[in-house]
Formats: structure tokens, C-alpha cells, sequence
């Protein structure tokens, strides 16, 4: 580990800190905030969130974002390996507790993608980055609705999913990007004033995410850990390995081209998106497990708290990865 | 024919924005029925965090001028001084006995409405002098405005506002400019980036709450509000403008541009802000300290909400004669 830190130059070290204290100083907010008010209002943070907040910062990182449909394929596929990974690396490694405890399982497998995951993708990569990070959570969010729902209830909820505004506005984003008709400027100039709207609610966002996160943390108790440490290491440690198995196969079949060649935007382009990847799988584990798997048992409390414990150490080892190798030749 | 003029095409770039957020806000508060969402958790976030963390990101920045703070902050004191006996006497008019009924009608919204417009029109000079005009309207709320709904001052709570520790501090970082050793400047700069993200949630939040609190209010409850909102709307850029003139009389603001366009450009500034904060509703926290004290809240929340919806008509308006007679 010595060596590893030893490799990175100050340069890089600055740049991970940059990024990442300033995410750890609200995500300290959020938890205060929370033990203040005994996280009763849970709710009402998630409400924020789900329906105002979440939605336009979507809407305005994807309609000022190229429609790629590759891309979009590309960061799909990885999530739904990286999640089939995981799940199959949690069921055998938890096989003997899962019984009863399928929170438990949910908690190592689903990852905070839409609360710390898009603040730290824009702080670092910009709005590349940012909407990289919101078609991960997309994602995500899929598999929550499917396959998380099946795990915890024995029955997926894929028509909820369609009910969410998150995905109305990311439909909304990429046709207002596609749009193939000219505007009259009336209409245009309103479509403007929306923007502008949604654009000041988008950037507004991205402390109230990490503060939504930090706030029912306040609740878990040092005791919490004892039933959580396989579950929350795997989902820090084995998370980002699975990541980089999809990035190295991705490689390997030319999906994510390694050749520079002319065109530096489109290789800085391949490099974000694998770095993203690697940093959305690194995210400990969801605050949401919490919601979905109801009233959560010793063990998924113990997993978000080791794995928002030890995200602290594992997630600057993986930015300084990202730095040092995906983005270096 | 254009229908719309540039200047007016500006000041509705920069005013409309604000209602589509607080649009959402009131689409929020009709979708949640049950009234899950905490009111009192949005504005201890706003209030203890994103505000104070919004005032110092925008002070610090800039090179703080001590005549500026004292020509914007006292604007804001003798506006308000000049609205209570005005608002005293309609309050003894419209026979009403509790003081609380003032409230809306001598302070101005100038967190909510008044700072993202200040941003997008005049930029982050703008809201710099925004938010000196904010910060000596809340220190007066909080010190003769509770004093009006509660019969006595709490110096204490007046000490406890965030938002004053933060310009204390803005203020103090934007005179001071010590050159700190490398580690410590580098730690200096992680903690400003993590201000300047928690800064960018205090506009949108504070707009989306001013909307959710308006979601409930019903038609038939606005009828008590229409005088003093207007009172607000419409006397209070008057006495603005008045004091401005009045400024430009004794010398405190140069009528002449000089020789830096940039200096008369920052004059000019000074004088659209006060306006613009004279011209703006009155402020929800007015609403928060009625209901706290039980002070006449339900007409204070009728104003509110008068003033909100009037504001779509009268703020372009003020901005408007603004640009003209001001800029």
C-alpha cells in the first residue's frame, strides 16, 4: 500500500483530494444533520431528492451531453456484469446468513449510485463525468426495481420503475439533445427559461445528495459493525475489482479503444467512462436498502456502515488508481 | 415587431427562472398530500448550512469595500424604518391588534426571490451586494421583528444567526489576505471547494421551500393579504427609489460616471439592488416568526402569498424602470 501511495505524484494526490475531502466534509453535514434530527425525516430528504432534485440534475447533464447509443450500451452492459458479479461474489460468500437476510445481500450488491455517486463524478470529471454517472445510475436503478425487488420480496417491480421521475426526465434530456425540428424563437426562448430553471435546481442538487446520505448514517451505532464486515467489504473492495475485470474485458474486445489516434477527445471520452466505472462500483453500500428491505436488521446496518466506513480509505486508493492508470498510457 | 424588447427579454431571463423553481416546489407540495415532507428539517438545512455557506463563498471571493456595505446596509435600515410607521398605520386601519401583522409588509424577501435574480442578472458582483442587503435585513428581523411578535429582544438568538458569523468571516477573509504556508493553503482550498458545492444548494432549496410553503394556501384566503402586499410591491421600490435619488443628492452615490466605467458600473449596481430588494414580497422567516409566536400567521400567509404571485408582475416592472431610469 506504502508503494502504491509512493507512485502517485503530489499532482495526483491534490487532484484525488480536491475531489474527494470536500465530498467527506458534507457527507459529515448530512450525518450531523441526521443525529440532530433522529433521521425522522428520512422522507422527506428522499421526496426532495427523488422528485425535484435527482430529476433536473439528470435533465440537465443529459441534454447538454452527445447522445452516444454506444455509450449508453456500454455503461448498461458493465452495470448489469458488475451487478450479476456481485451478487454471485455476496450469494456465496454470505450463502450461510442470506437465509432471512436478504437485505443483507441487497446491501452488498446495490451501491449508493444516485446519492454520493453524481457529485463526485462532477467535482472530478465535470459534466462528462456527470452524465456518465446518471446513465450508471439509470442503470442501477433498474436492477434496484428488478432484481432487488425479487431478492427482498420474492417479486420484481419493473412498472415502478416507469413511474419514476428520474426516468421521465432522462427520456426528456435526450430528446430535447435529439430534437429534430427548428423552434420558433418564442418557443425556444421559453425552452431557455426552463432550462435555466432546471440548471439552478441541478446544481443545487449535488450538496442535498450527499446531505441525504450522510443523514440516516447518524443513526448507526459503533455496535452495528460487528454483523457487517463481510457484507460491507465486499461491496467495497470486491465492488471495484469486478469493475476492473469488465474495464480490462471491455479493452480486451475493444469496446473502450486504447489506440489515442487522432481524436484525444474520444480517447478522454473511453477513459471517463472506465473510470466511472470503477468509481460507481466503488461506492459503498445505498441508504435505500434501508427503505427497501423495511424495518433493516442488524447485518444490512452493520454492511452500510462498514462500507461507508471503509469507502473513506478505499475510494482515494481507487481515484488514485483511475488517475495513475486509466487516464496515463 | 418584436413584442418584447432586449432589455425586457433580460429581466425576464433573469426573473423567470426563480417562479419555474418555485413552480416546482408548489407542484411538490400539491403531489404530497399527506404532508410527509418536514418543512422545519429543508429550513434547518438552508438556514444552519447552505446559506451561511452561500454568504461567505460569494463575500470572500471579492474585494470587500466597507462605504459599499455601509451605502447597501443602510438602504436596507432606512427602508425598513421608513415601511413601519407606514405599515403601523394600515395595520390600525385594517383594526388589527397583533404587531405580527406588519411583519410581511416592513421586511423584504431577500434570500428566496431576490438573490437568484441579483445572480443571473448583475452576476456574482450582484450577488455579492445581494447578500449585504440580505444579510442587515435578517440581522433587523431577527432583533426588532422578534421584538414586534414577542414583546421582548433576544440578543442571544440574534448572536446565533449563522449567516452573521459567515459574513463576519467572508468579510474577514476577503480584507486579510495572509499568505499561508503551503499544506495550510491547500487545506484553505479543499474546504472552499466544499463551501462552493454547499453554496449551490441554498437558492434552489430556499425556492423550492418558498413554493411548497405557498402549495397550501387557498383563493379565498388572499382577499386579506391584497393591502399590504401591495403596500409591499408597490411602496416599497418607491421609497427605493426615492432613496436613491436621495443618495445621488448628498453625494453618497456619484451621478457622474468619472473616468473607471467599471467604479460607476459598480455605483450603479449598488443603487438596481436596492430596488430590486425593495421591490421583492415579504419574507417567509416574517410567516415562521407569526406562527412561532402565534402572531396573526393566517394573514401574514395570505400576504405572502399575494406578494409571491404579485411579485411575477411587479419585479419585472421595478427592473424594468430600473434598467431605464437607473442603469
Amino acid at each position: 500500500m506504502e508503494h502504491f501511495f509512493a507512485l502517485a505524484t503530489p499532482l495526483e494526490i491534490r487532484m484525488m483530494l480536491r475531489g474527494f475531502i470536500p465530498i467527506v466534509m458534507i457527507l459529515i453535514i448530512g450525518i450531523f444533520i441526521g443525529r440532530w434530527d433522529n433521521s425522522k425525516h428520512q422522507q422527506t430528504l428522499n421526496k426532495l431528492t427523488d422528485y425535484i432534485f435527482l430529476p433536473c440534475l439528470a435533465f440537465s447533464a443529459i441534454h447538454k451531453h452527445a447522445f452516444d447509443p454506444v455509450e449508453i450500451f456500454s455503461i448498461g452492459a458493465a452495470v448489469l456484469m458488475i451487478m450479476v458479479g456481485m451478487t454471485v461474489v455476496s450469494f456465496f460468500t454470505l450463502r450461510d446468513k442470506v437465509r432471512g437476510c436478504s437485505g443483507n445481500l441487497l446491501a452488498s450488491v446495490y451501491m449508493s449510485s444516485g446519492s454520493l455517486l453524481p457529485p463526485l463524478a462532477f467535482v472530478l470529471f465535470g459534466y462528462e463525468g456527470l452524465a456518465k454517472a446518471i446513465y450508471f445510475h439509470l442503470f442501477v436503478t433498474i436492477f434496484y426495481y428488478t432484481a432487488g425487488r425479487w431478492m427482498v420480496s420474492g417479486r420484481a417491480d419493473f412498472k415502478s420503475f416507469f413511474k419514476t421521475p428520474l426516468f421521465h426526465l432522462i427520456i426528456l434530456g435526450i430528446a430535447a439533445r435529439n430534437f429534430p425540428f427548428s423552434l420558433s424563437d418564442n418557443i425556444q426562448e421559453l425552452s431557455w427559461l426552463l432550462e435555466k430553471g432546471i440548471h439552478l435546481t441541478a446544481m443545487g442538487s449535488l450538496p442535498l445528495l450527499i446531505i441525504s446520505f450522510g443523514y440516516p448514517l447518524g443513526l448507526l451505532k459503533r455496535s452495528d459493525a460487528n454483523g457487517g464486515f463481510v457484507g460491507g467489504a465486499l461491496r467495497i473492495v470486491a465492488g471495484p475489482l469486478v469493475a476492473l475485470l469488465v474495464v480490462c474485458l471491455y479493452r480486451m474486445t475493444g469496446l473502450t479503444s486504447m489506440e489515442r489516434g487522432y481524436d484525444v477527445l474520444g480517447y478522454l471520452d473511453y477513459r471517463t467512462t472506465e473510470a466511472l466505472l470503477l468509481l460507481g462500483a466503488a461506492m459503498p453500500s445505498s441508504h435505500r436498502v434501508i427503505c427497501l428491505a423495511g424495518d433493516a436488521g442488524k447485518a444490512e446496518r452493520g454492511t452500510i456502515l462498514v462500507s461507508v466506513t471503509g469507502a473513506v480509505i478505499t475510494i482515494p486508493i481507487v481515484l488514485l488508481y483511475i488517475l495513475m492508470y486509466i487516464f496515463e498510457e | 415587431m418584436n413584442l418584447i424588447s432586449n432589455e425586457m427579454l433580460i429581466i425576464i431571463r433573469a426573473v423567470l427562472p426563480s417562479f419555474v423553481i418555485a413552480f416546482f416546489g408548489l407542484l411538490l407540495g400539491k403531489l404530497d398530500s399527506k404532508r410527509e415532507i418536514n418543512q422545519k428539517t429543508i429550513s434547518n438545512i438552508v438556514y444552519y448550512f447552505f446559506t451561511p455557506c452561500l454568504v461567505f463563498s460569494s463575500l470572500h471571493k471579492r474585494s470587500f469595500d466597507f462605504q459599499e456595505f455601509a451605502v447597501i446596509g443602510g438602504a436596507a435600515l432606512i427602508l425598513i424604518a421608513m415601511m413601519t410607521p407606514v405599515a403601523f398605520f394600515v395595520k390600525r386601519r385594517a383594526a388589527v391588534h397583533e404587531n405580527g401583522y406588519v411583519l410581511p409588509i416592513i421586511f423584504m424577501n431577500t434570500g428566496n426571490i431576490s438573490l437568484p435574480i441579483a445572480l443571473l442578472m448583475f452576476g456574482n458582483d450582484g450577488l455579492a451586494k445581494a447578500i449585504m442587503f440580505h444579510m442587515m435585513n435578517i440581522m433587523v428581523l431577527y432583533s426588532y421583528g422578534v421584538y414586534l411578535v414577542s414583546g421582548k429582544t433576544d440578543l442571544m438568538q440574534f448572536a446565533k444567526i449563522p449567516a452573521l458569523w459567515a459574513t463576519v468571516l467572508g468579510v474577514t477573509a476577503a480584507t486579510s489576505n495572509p499568505a499561508l504556508p503551503g499544506i495550510i493553503s491547500d487545506v484553505y482550498d479543499i474546504v472552499n471547494k466544499g463551501i462552493d458545492v454547499l453554496a449551490q444548494g441554498a437558492i434552489p432549496v430556499l425556492i423550492i421551500n418558498l413554493g411548497y410553503s405557498m402549495s397550501d394556501t387557498k383563493l379565498s384566503t388572499l382577499k386579506a393579504g391584497l393591502t399590504g402586499a401591495s403596500l409591499r410591491l408597490l411602496g416599497g421600490p418607491l421609497m427605493a427609489f426615492g432613496l436613491v435619488y436621495g443618495y445621488r443628492m448628498i453625494g453618497w452615490m456619484p451621478v457622474i460616471p468619472g473616468m473607471d466605467p467599471l467604479v460607476a458600473l459598480g455605483y450603479r449596481t449598488s443603487e438596481a439592488i436596492i430596488i430590486l430588494n425593495a421591490a421583492m414580497p415579504g419574507p417567509i422567516m416574517a410567516y415562521l416568526l407569526n406562527v412561532k409566536f402565534d402572531n396573526c400567521p393566517a394573514k401574514a400567509a395570505s400576504m405572502l402569498a399575494v406578494g409571491t404571485l404579485g411579485g411575477i408582475v411587479t419585479i419585472p416592472l421595478t427592473l424594468t424602470l430600473v434598467t431605464r431610469y437607473i442603469l
